[in-house]
């Protein structure tokens, strides 16, 4: 909530690590008020990473730099000409998911495609789960709770591989730091397909509740 | 005769058990709590769903620490670990200003639950490494402790980070079950 954005619950962790630590809601397990629904339909999760220096480590390393970047008041956050104008209530649901980064070996290449399904999602889900809260009881009632459209999503339809030059014709025009240094990164052997596919992957092992969010995706978790 | 020895035996076998019950608003620490005190370290959490639960040794006492997810949603599931908590700790955080009053409102509304009616309660004012942390008298009035009647609780200043405060927590929680 502290920027307004979506997150994977991989990125969440990270976030309420930081210092100041940032205040991250849980989709399906809070209840959003008017005023924070508004706050995050306005800041969304445009054009963030674009802003990422590209000498980066680790995924981690990225989502604490561009997050401390984009809470800086004076950075330009979401001031790209070609802004998404997907008329949707809610924007999606990972920070990653913004179209500069669609080249063919990149590890965010399947966060367009789910998009649709998933912007309908959080506030469904948290309708029906705060409404169902009563006849919750612990630990059945989390088996209860409907399984999510979100980064599970991902292992479906993932992506064919772009054209290379495909973020070339992104309707927004591109960002300027990919233009420039195309080379750069994205085929890092590190880095795998999808590093949000990993954080998933580790769920469904888990065999925890059918949730996506279960915390058995932590590595805090030892039993999992 | 006899049976006073075998008593005093059987203390120094038979460590004694805690059943706690860890509660409080979301993002208060209290994974970070529990994980500092069970592995020593730090270590990134995300927002819990359901429950850690753990097992920390400490003079010779084993405390179960339950350790439940804060989220708004789900905290309706709290009462569903009442039954056996002989203390509750109530861990907050101490620089949220703004959600001061709703945590006092969900340890009121939790304490008039018949099920804690026996628990002891450890409030653990966390995040005392920020700047902005409002310090234990304050907390303690927010809080409306004073308005507690019949019950043995006590504040305790902490930073899970460090470490800071915790063992002096479980302490007093320890001195509480000898008291019995």
């Amino acid at each position: 909530m502290t920027v307004g954005s979506f997150v994977c619950t991989t990125c969440s962790g990270i976030l309420r690590g930081l210092n100041p630590p940032h205040r991250v809601k849980s989709i399906s397990m809070t209840t959003f008020t008017q005023q924070e629904i508004e706050f995050l339909q306005k800041h969304s999760n445009e054009s963030w990473l674009g802003t990422v220096e590209r000498d980066i480590d680790t995924l981690s390393d990225v989502i604490k730099k561009f997050y401390l970047l984009s809470s800086e008041p004076s950075h330009p956050v979401g001031s790209e000409p070609g802004r998404r104008s997907t008329a949707v209530p809610a924007p999606p649901v990972i920070p990653s998911m913004q179209q500069g980064f669609t080249a063919s070996t990149n590890p965010f290449v399947a966060a367009p495609i789910p998009l649709e399904s998933m912007c309908t999602n959080p506030f469904q889900t948290n309708n029906r789960s705060s409404s169902a809260t009563g006849s919750m009881s612990m630990p059945s009632g989390f088996s209860n709770t409907p399984s999510f459209c979100l980064p599970t999503s991902f292992s479906g339809n993932f992506p064919h591989p772009f054209p290379p030059a495909s973020y070339h014709q992104q309707p927004n025009g591109g960002f300027p730091v990919y233009t420039q240094k195309p080379q750069m990164s994205y085929g890092q052997p590190a880095v795998s397909n999808n590093p949000f596919m990993c954080a998933v992957s580790t769920d469904e092992q888990g065999g925890g509740p059918a949730s996506p969010y279960s915390t058995s995706g932590s590595s805090t978790n030892p039993f999992l | 005769m006899g049976l006073f020895f075998s008593s005093i035996f059987s203390r120094f076998i038979h460590k004694k058990e805690m059943r706690l019950l860890m509660v409080g608003l979301d993002a208060a620490g209290k994974t970070t709590v529990l994980y500092k005190l069970k592995l020593g370290e730090v270590v990134t959490t995300i927002p819990t769903i359901g429950f850690n639960v753990e097992t920390v040794e400490y003079k010779n006492i084993s405390f179960t620490v339950w350790d439940v997810g804060g989220q708004n949603v789900i905290r309706p599931l709290w009462r569903h670990y009442y039954q056996n908590t002989m203390g509750l700790i109530f861990v907050v955080d101490s620089s949220d200003r703004e959600r001061i009053q709703e945590a006092a409102l969900e340890l009121q509304m939790m304490l008039e639950d018949d099920g804690l009616r026996d628990a002891v309660v450890l409030v653990l004012a966390n995040k005392q490494d920020l700047p902005t942390a409002m310090p234990v008298h304050e907390m303690t009035e927010k809080l409306r402790m004073h308005a507690m009647k019949g019950r043995d609780w006590y504040i305790q200043s902490t930073c899970a980070t460090n470490g800071t405060g915790l063992y002096e927590g479980l302490d007093w929680l320890s001195n509480q079950l000898s008291k019995r």
